[in-house]
């Protein structure tokens, strides 16, 4: 069984429905991402998984543990909030015993384990200071020192990066990652960055409107996305959406847009249609490259380039529809330059016009 | 050297204006107190011959200050500055446990009927006060309380709307995170508000132990109505006992005791104005 299960979750705000029927499952070890944009949903699912928030429709287990009826405190959980939520009256070394003291656990004992997870995240030499003496990075880490004390089966954490300067929060990512490589901790963590999600979930649950929308790996969302949502939700720039139709011709499909029809590989479509539908062809910016006029399967009409150092993104129009293309940074294309441009199509994926559903 | 803006006659008559308005506030403020202050070291006969405003003939005189503290019957005036202190601690300490609590729960819980009660405290302030005296005297003699210090400590230990408002207003900028942290990590609703929320609302409690305290030191009308005896007297009591018709002691030692009641407040705000002002400007500008 799963370390973590959650069984179709409904919970409802008066007549607003916050999470409809939303089941999935984390092995032990796992650092699933609950993304997706504000009013989502996710936290919530995380509320839920905690306890916080009662009176909802579906189960939970924990570690085996159904804890669908069981207080927080009993669920042998850990959250780290967005806030940090620390205590500001009490020293770093009171915050992070507090639980320890509310469950009258003994002071050697207290005191052996506030030292060790201090140590483990360097905070040794501030266990007297108060939250207001330290950096946001500091603070960040003495509420994972109050979660770590407690032994729990799950980390769940709430946007913990969310209030941190850019600077910081790259570094208080790598620092989340390389603590959950150490731990190993089954960890729950919400964002609505995607960028964060890629870069640390081992899997991904992507929530929109209280309904999950894809669960899978990063890659598998960013390759494979399940709808037009997932697609634009994930990856910067955002993907590329050409309106056409999709053509089925000798038992394969077309796609046939204003300057361009692009045969479209059998592998990236779960199935040809039997006749004409309309569609959406969603390729990101790097599966682009230069071609020559002959081998080329569209032509890109640059409004502007923006170099990024390592490569440059052309922003402009196909056919008369908004596209980028990431291409080698040795490119002089500037604005008004026809480009031929030629697609990976095998990294392409092709949603229903109406829908947004992928075909 | 920093130049000076020339000053034009309107200007110059502005700036006279404010300064004859300033010294007529002021005067009217000190005057009173220095004619007190020269009046409490007058000889009784000294007090009736001379002005009220001018100075004593000896400045070394403490023998009215000696019969207030130390008279030859009756109470001394450290008898009601003990009363004051004990109405003070009971009641505030009381109103600050009652108020942070009920603040709490408004602010942090969902209930049926919470505006209303929060209304219920606003509506009191629409209550003249002059209506209830003579129902709660009837509840305090039910209680038996009635002129007893106690009374005072009943009657001033009740939340008025402006302490339940600053410790709301203080309450609502501490996160919820905070409760729900504390409740993940195994604490009630009693340990949240005892050990994280209340030694949180330091700075609130201390703008309502101030003002409470300043109001309940000044207050008369109820240590006259509910606990007029001079046992039970608190020192605005005492002062209004000294000065009573049948009082047959000068003016000049009632003085004395003016000046010995005075005296603390004057100190007190010296070491606490900074957070008297910050007290009452708090959520006037941020919050």
């Amino acid at each position: 069984m799963a370390f973590l299960k959650v069984e179709h979750l409904i919970k409802a705000f008066g007549s607003f429905v916050a999470l409809n029927d939303v089941s999935f499952e984390a092995e032990a070890g796992e650092f699933v991402v609950l993304l997706g944009p504000s009013g989502c949903g996710k936290s919530t699912l995380l509320r839920l998984i905690t306890g916080l928030t009662e009176d909802h429709e579906g189960e939970i287990f924990i570690n085996d543990r159904r804890v669908t009826d069981l207080d927080p405190k009993d669920r042998k959980v850990a959250m780290v909030f967005q806030s940090y939520a620390l205590y500001p009256h009490l020293s770093v070394a009171k915050n992070i015993s507090f639980g320890m003291e509310i469950k009258h656990v003994p002071k050697a004992e207290r005191d052996r384990r506030v030292l060790e997870a201090a140590t483990a995240l360097q905070l040794d030499h501030l266990l007297n200071r108060r939250p207001a003496e330290l950096s946001g990075g500091q603070r960040q880490r003495v509420a994972i020192g109050r979660c770590l004390v407690r032994e729990p089966d799950l980390f769940l954490f709430d946007e913990p990066l969310s209030n941190l300067d850019a600077k910081l929060r790259q570094e208080t990512r790598a620092e989340l990652k390389h603590l959950h490589q150490r731990l190993g901790t089954t960890t729950v963590y919400v964002t609505h960055d995607q960028h964060e999600a890629m870069t640390l979930a081992s899997k991904v649950v992507l929530l929109d409107k209280g309904e999950i929308v894809q669960i899978g790996t990063p890659m598998d969302l960013y390759d494979r996305p399940a709808n037009r949502f997932a697609a634009t939700f994930i990856g910067t720039p955002a993907i590329n959406l050409l309106r056409g139709k999709l053509v089925p011709f000798e038992r394969r499909a077309r796609f046939e847009m204003e300057g361009a029809v692009l045969e479209v590989p059998p592998a990236i479509l779960g199935s040809i249609p039997s006749a004409a539908v309309e569609a959406e062809l969603g390729i990101r910016a790097e599966n682009a490259q230069l071609a020559t006029v002959e081998n080329a399967h569209c032509v890109l009409e640059v409004d502007y380039a923006e170099p990024t150092g390592a490569d440059v993104y052309l922003n402009g129009r196909i056919g008369g529809q908004p596209a980028v293309a990431r291409v080698d940074r040795d490119s002089k294309a500037g604005p008004g330059d026809k480009v031929p441009l030629r697609w990976r199509l095998e990294a392409a994926s092709v949603f229903d016009a109406a829908t947004g559903a992928r075909l | 050297m920093a130049r000076r803006r020339k000053l034009t006659p309107l200007k110059l008559a502005i700036r006279a204006f404010q300064y004859a308005t300033l010294i007529f506030a002021s005067l009217t403020v000190v005057v009173p107190l220095w004619s007190v202050l020269a009046g409490s070291f007058k000889t009784p006969l000294e007090y009736l011959n001379s002005s009220k405003s001018s100075p004593p003939a000896d400045w070394l005189n403490f023998d009215n200050y000696k019969q207030v503290l130390f008279p030859q019957s009756g109470l001394p005036i450290g008898w009601a500055f003990a009363n004051t202190i004990m109405v003070m601690v009971c009641a505030v300490a009381l109103l600050v446990m009652f108020g942070a609590m009920v603040a709490f729960v408004l602010n942090r819980f969902r209930f049926p009927g919470r505006k209303l009660l929060l209304g219920a405290y606003a509506a009191l302030v629409a209550v003249p006060s002059i209506l209830t005296p003579v129902s709660t005297f009837q509840v305090l003699q039910f209680l038996g309380l009635a002129n007893t210090r106690w009374a005072l400590v009943v009657l001033y230990s009740g939340a008025d709307i402006v302490s339940l408002l600053i410790f709301i207003q203080f309450i609502r900028s501490i996160s919820t995170e905070v409760d729900d942290s504390a409740r993940i990590e195994g604490a009630n609703y009693f340990q949240i508000f005892f050990r994280l929320i209340l030694p949180m609302l330091a700075p609130a409690i201390a703008t309502v132990v101030i003002l409470r305290c300043v109001y309940i030191y000044n207050d008369f009308v109820l240590p006259y109505l509910y606990a007029s005896k001079p046992s039970e007297s608190t020192v605005s009591m005492m002062l209004y006992n000294f000065s009573g018709v049948t009082a047959t002691i000068s003016q000049a030692v009632i003085m004395a005791a003016v000046i010995l009641v005075i005296a603390p407040t004057i100190v007190g705000f010296f070491f606490l104005q900074r957070y008297i002002y910050a007290g009452i400007t708090q959520g006037s500008v941020k919050g």
